[in-house]
């Protein structure tokens, strides 16, 4: 066997960020872009303006099945909820289909766990890891709600789309799934959907947020946000 | 002249290059003055401490930021902006409110740009549109002589004989007719749209519109207000009397109205916006330039206004005749004058508004001419325009507008006892402008597309809402209400009402949306003045009177019909100026009252819009895979398959073919469709949706199979492994993936999903076809995992780990060489490419490409599903009767096979070679066979074509009658261009038909 370098995953918005002259960092085992232009101006941005941000890192598990919010209930002690709800970063988005959002890395103890306990119950639930399909790019900023509005039917208000809400919807003509997210009050939204689209959308997202000044916003500044 | 051609159409094109050019010369590079500027006045529009130039027609012009073309024009002193549609007469100014097509014009490469609605820019380059050589000498304005030949649905008459000269009409007709053109040279410019949400909609900004959006906001409804102008008041902001002598009801209305908005948060106000259609369940379009809206809403308040209706008179559009309401935004918007001495054609208490305001700026009244008896009028000016000498005529109107390409006079004629043209009344009266102020047509195009029903009051002569669907409602002159106290009062109720119905407070039940409106008759019923002359209906498409007649004689007599024959309503003003006159002609022509002629019915757009604003933003989504930026950084030939960009091939594909052939080759498979299927009831599921049998596929084992659809057609094909007990993962084509995932979940909540789960993971797995006799060194020096082909066989699945990174290698491939299909997560994909590629080049392995894919598969002849099959192709023709299995249970399309395999085939997808191995078929190219008439017959068709490097002759895939592709070597026929070239029927694979090297 003959492999000299150490495994290392990249996003699909990695080119993109290169192309940016991103300066790069790693967060378990993805590489991901630290800074783009500068730490205070990607701040500001985010909590005055609008920023993007390449979350693809996080974990991503589909939990379907009839018995699905049965297991979740029991696994992990999780009130019921309802379709488009969510909490802790479990949203339901159909009666028999749950969408799991983890920190980096933690996905695969997250699937294993589930995946034992619905074996114990005996209960007919599959667990899938989609971390790797899924490019997740995170709109922050005031102007985010402004922003979505133009690519996508869906009404952002927050008495429409509360935090914590997921829903599926076509977003700029790809079917994509949006989870509303704040940060400390501060308006937000993951965008979640096909990683072969997330150059697309990203490009999408900065055509359609020119007029509001939108700035890609690295790991660095999510961090001093609380992220 | 010859057959057919019409003599003014010879004229045309017997004038010389000389002439020509003599006429286009007519034009000075003066800069033109503004002597029709009036001095400031409060309320104008436009900032008069700068200037900027523009030019129209190559002329330079100033004018004032806030002024449009048309003011600046119009206070320049120009009169003809435009010539109409078919006849090419002259056209000027008639409503300025971007409601007629009397001002369009070409402004740098936008074509039909509205002057009145259009603010001037700097250097802005205005041409006049559909003119020719010039706007002013337009040759096609001949055409008026031969209109005899273009009579109301001149398109089914004339024109049509001898059909052999139908290409040169054409021309002819095309270059005589249309509106402006487009140049499709000019970038697309930069569209967008843009998603909102509220609880109200109210449209238009007029008094009324403003009431109904503080009235709906009061009750805790966001708000949003359309208007189609660039500021919010709508009449108001040009109806104010100017005589300080005289009452002023309505001056105090708009600043106060104003304040009342900016003080309510919940109100978002869009000027420049036009409302261009209804849908159901209350969902607007709006389009603001470049950005088109789409609004849902709970309730919508429509108070879009009235458009003021033209009177129809001889020569009615000759330059300088003008609706009243056209003259007071010239005066007061922007300090314009629009004539120096008028006539005032009326009606109405408007008309002596619009006189009372043209004699305080100084222009010469020459005459009102009001159609009522002289006790009629309450005019509040009617003592004091008579005290100070304003002539007027009582019981009179008028019958001709006297001028060639512009108002010089006017005819008026007094009427008698029943209202008709007494004889030998008529005077000629001096003018530079008519103004006619007859009434108003409702603009209620949005209610009647949300449902809403009006009917026509012949007291007032004007039609007034009676119902209104859930949820809409109608305020302003919309509703028939014109007196500005009234409507801020009705429309504040019926904006609170809208809120109510949003969920906001509770209805009051006594407080009605519109109550009983008693107001005095603003509106004539007298549409038409007879005469001699022109006198146009429908100004957009150049309709007269007597076309309506004509047409309604023919037959078409109903109002609908009349409208799709004369094409009277259906231009750029989508009926504002025509609909309601036509109405009344048609009424009267068929002895019926308007009420029962009815109405054309209303569909959007109602205002133009630019097919840009409708595109929205110029980009299609494109997918790319995990390792895209390398195949460009290594020179990468991408192509689109799909919405996938993939590489085509990296400079060469027959010599990436070869290599992988005589070496090996790595291809970038990513987009391969990728499901995964847990469950008990999976093994079923595949029974039911493949042709082929799966219950007794074991675990590590892959099995290709065909899907199809009721009808026995190939939808798609792939491979589908056995993984685990209860786990399954099927690919599918690349294209086809989304299609297929679709195809399965319908099925899945169909009654077929008893213990089954389909998840996606296209985008989850990067996939890498290694191909080549090399293949198996390669990935030996990449994995722990025993690649024997004891131990892993072909069509096996295993785990294992390839350069430190989990996948799933399955031996399969598409080329008839040893293979391995290396699935890995997608975040590794780079990973693991770069690994098999920095081992692969030591032992001659390269990247390869879908051209040279496309050669491999054809030596093998493996088909293309959507390539070598279409929307009518089964497997058993398909030449993959092998993956069909007649005698399992029930499967999607068996019922259509068991018939097609009783009956035989008619027609079979089959191999062939050429006999000239050096010419390769286009794919597509048909196969032909002589009749007995010596004529050629298509008898199949090339779906593959290919020249091979392996076998160095041209091979392909095409569909034959089944007799004749039953017969290995049978010589048949290619059409190519004019030649016929040989080819013959070649059965199996051309290359390794025995199928050993992948087994190796
Ligand atoms: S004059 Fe401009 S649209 Fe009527
Ligand atoms: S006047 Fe515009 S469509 Fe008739």
């Amino acid at each position: 066997m003959n492999t000299s370098k150490t495994p290392i995953k990249l996003t699909p918005l990695y080119s993109i960020a290169q192309r940016l002259g991103a300066t790069f960092t790693e967060q378990r085992g993805w590489r991901i872009p630290e800074v783009y232009t500068t730490l205070k101006a990607e701040i500001a941005a985010a909590q005055e303006g609008l920023a993007l941000a390449d979350e693809t890192p996080n974990g991503k598990l589909l939990l379907e099945g009839d018995q699905a919010e049965s297991v979740l209930m029991d696994t992990l002690k999780l009130g019921a909820l309802k379709v488009n709800e969510g909490h802790d970063g479990i949203y339901r988005l159909r009666n028999d289909l749950f969408f799991i959002s983890t920190p980096p890395g933690r996905e695969a103890n997250a699937r294993k766990k589930l995946t034992t306990a619905s074996a114990a119950a005996e209960q007919f639930v599959t667990v899938t890891d989609i971390t790797h399909g899924r490019a997740e790019i995170r709109v922050i900023g005031p102007d985010s709600q402004e922003l979505l509005s133009k690519v996508c039917g869906l009404d952002f208000h927050p008495s429409a789309f509360p935090n914590e809400t997921a829903k599926q919807s076509s977003l700029a003509k790809t079917t994509q799934l949006i989870i509303r997210r704040d940060i400390g009050g501060v308006p937000a939204f993951s965008i979640i959907g096909a990683q072969s689209l997330g150059a697309y959308i990203w490009d999408t997202m900065v055509e359609a947020g020119r007029e509001f000044e939108i700035l890609p916003t690295g790991r660095a500044a999510l961090a001093a946000l609380g992220v | 002249m010859r057959d057919g051609v019409s003599p003014h159409f010879a004229i045309i094109y017997q004038v010389s290059g000389a002439v020509i050019g003599e006429l286009m010369q007519t034009e000075q590079d003066t800069l033109k003055t503004t002597p029709n500027r009036l001095h400031p006045k409060q309320g104008e529009v436009i900032d008069r401490s700068t200037t900027i130039r523009f030019t129209f027609d190559g002329v330079k012009y100033i004018a004032h930021p806030g002024d449009t073309v048309a003011s600046a024009l119009t206070a320049a002193g120009v009169k003809v902006l435009s010539r109409s549609f078919k006849y090419h007469r002259p056209r000027g100014l008639l409503c300025c409110a971007g409601h007629c097509p009397n001002c369009l014009v070409q402004i740098g490469d936008e074509p039909n740009v509205r002057a009145c609605m259009r603010s001037v820019e700097a250097g802005m380059d205005v041409r006049a549109q559909n003119v020719w050589p010039s706007l002013n000498r337009d040759l096609l304005s001949l055409t008026q002589l031969g209109s005899r030949l273009m009579p109301v649905g001149f398109y089914y008459k004339t024109f049509i004989r001898p059909k052999k000269l139908w290409p040169l009409y054409e021309h002819t007709l095309r270059h005589a007719a249309g509106l402006g053109e487009v140049d499709i040279d000019t970038p697309s410019g930069k569209f967008d749209k843009q998603y909102l949400h509220t609880d109200v909609v109210v449209v238009g900004s007029g008094p009324a519109g403003i009431s109904a959006a503080l009235g709906a906001a009061e009750g805790g409804a966001q708000v949003l207000l359309f208007d189609e102008n660039s500021a919010l008041g709508g009449h108001l902001r040009f109806t104010v009397p100017l005589h300080s002598s005289l009452p002023s009801q309505v001056s105090k209305d708009l600043p106060e109205l104003l304040e009342a908005l900016s003080q309510q948060p919940n109100v978002t106000a869009f000027t420049d916006t036009s409302v261009l259609g209804w849908y159901q369940d209350n969902w607007l379009c709006a389009a603001k330039g470049a950005r088109l809206f789409k609004i849902r809403t709970k309730s919508v308040v429509v108070a879009t206004g009235a458009y003021e209706t033209p009177l129809i008179f001889d020569n009615n559009d000759l330059p300088g005749v003008m609706l009243g309401s056209a003259a007071q935004r010239l005066l007061h918007l922007f300090g314009v004058l629009p004539g120096r001495q008028v006539v005032i054609v009326t009606a109405n208490e408007d008309g002596w508004d619009v006189a009372a305001d043209l004699q305080a700026l100084g222009v010469n009244v020459a005459a009102i001419v009001d159609e009522r008896e002289h006790n009629a009028c309450s005019s509040p000016y009617r003592d004091g325009l008579a005290n100070i000498g304003v002539p007027v005529f009582y019981r009179h109107t008028i019958r001709e507008a006297i001028g060639s390409s512009a108002v010089s006079g006017a005819k008026i004629v007094r009427l008698d006892g029943r209202g008709e043209i007494a004889p030998a009344t008529t005077q000629v009266l001096q003018c530079d402008l008519i103004v006619t102020s007859m009434g108003w047509t409702p603009a209620t195009e949005l209610l009647y597309m949300a449902g809403g029903k009006s009917e026509y009051s012949a007291d007032r002569a004007e039609t007034v809402p009676v119902s209104t669907p859930p949820g809409i409602y109608v305020a302003g002159r919309a509703a028939g209400i014109h007196a500005v106290d009234s409507q801020i009062t009705e429309a504040w109720q019926a904006g609170s009402n809208a809120a109510t119905f949003a969920g906001f407070g509770e209805f009051d039940e006594l407080a009605a949306q519109a109550s009983d409106i008693s107001e005095p008759r603003r509106t004539s019923e007298r549409v038409c003045v007879p005469g001699k002359k022109k006198r146009f209906v429908c100004y957009c498409e150049d309709v007269t009177d007597e076309d309506v007649e004509t047409a309604i004689a023919e037959g078409y007599d109903s109002i609908e019909l009349l409208k799709r024959y004369s094409t009277i309503s259906m231009g750029p003003c989508q009926g504002a100026m025509c609909s309601m006159n036509t109405i009344h002609l048609c009424a009267r022509a068929n002895g019926r009252t308007v009420q029962e002629t009815g109405t054309t019915t209303a569909r959007p757009p109602i205002a133009p819009v630019t097919l840009g604003a409708l595109a929205g933003q110029n980009v299609e989504p494109v997918q790319t895979t995990p390792i895209h930026q390398w195949h460009l950084d290594h020179g990468a030939n991408m192509m689109v398959a799909g919405l996938w960009l993939r590489p085509n091939h990296y400079g060469d594909p027959a010599a990436e073919a070869v290599c992988v052939r005589k070496q090996g080759g790595l291809i970038d498979v990513s987009p391969l469709g990728k499901l995964q299927l847990t469950g008990p009831g999976v093994p079923k599921l595949l029974e039911r949706i493949y042709t082929n049998q799966w219950h007794n596929l074991r675990v590590g084992r892959v099995r290709y199979g065909v899907m199809c659809n009721d009808e026995g057609v190939v939808l798609n094909d792939g491979v589908c492994a056995h993984l685990k007990d209860e786990t399954w993962y099927m690919t599918t084509t690349s294209t086809g993936a989304t299609a297929v995932f679709e195809w399965l979940q319908w099925w899945l909540q169909s009654g077929w999903g008893e213990g089954v789960h389909l998840t996606d993971l296209t985008d989850t797995y990067a996939a890498f076809n290694l191909a080549g006799p090399q293949s198996r060194t390669v990935l030996e020096k990449l994995t722990a995992r025993n690649l024997a082909n004891k131990a892993f066989p072909y069509m096996r699945i295993r785990s294992a780990k390839i350069a430190d990174v989990p996948c799933q290698l399955l031996r399969i491939g598409f080329t008839g060489e040893l293979a391995y299909e290396v699935h890995c997560p997608s975040g590794y994909a780079l990973h693991v490419w770069e690994a098999l590629m920095d081992v692969g080049r030591e032992l001659g392995i390269a990247p390869f490409g879908l051209e040279a894919q496309r050669i491999l598969r054809l030596e093998k002849g493996h088909i293309i599903v959507g390539q070598d099959t279409d929307a009518m192709s089964d497997p058993l023709s398909a030449n993959m009767a092998w993956a069909v299995k007649l005698n399992k249970p029930d499967f999607l399309g068996k019922p259509s096979l068991m018939r097609i395999s009783a009956e035989g085939p008619k027609q079979l997808l089959v191999g062939f070679k050429m006999v000239d191995p050096d010419v390769v078929p286009a794919e597509g190219l048909q196969v032909v066979a002589p009749e007995v008439d010596g004529r050629l017959k298509i008898i199949g068709w090339v779906t593959s074509s290919r020249f091979s490097p392996t076998l160095e002759e041209a091979i392909g895939l095409c569909w034959l009658p089944a007799d004749l592709a039953s017969q290995n070597g049978a010589s048949f026929t290619i059409r190519m261009g004019g030649d016929l070239k040989a080819a013959h029927v070649h059965h199996g694979a051309f290359y390794d038909p025995s199928g050993e090297r992948l087994r190796m």
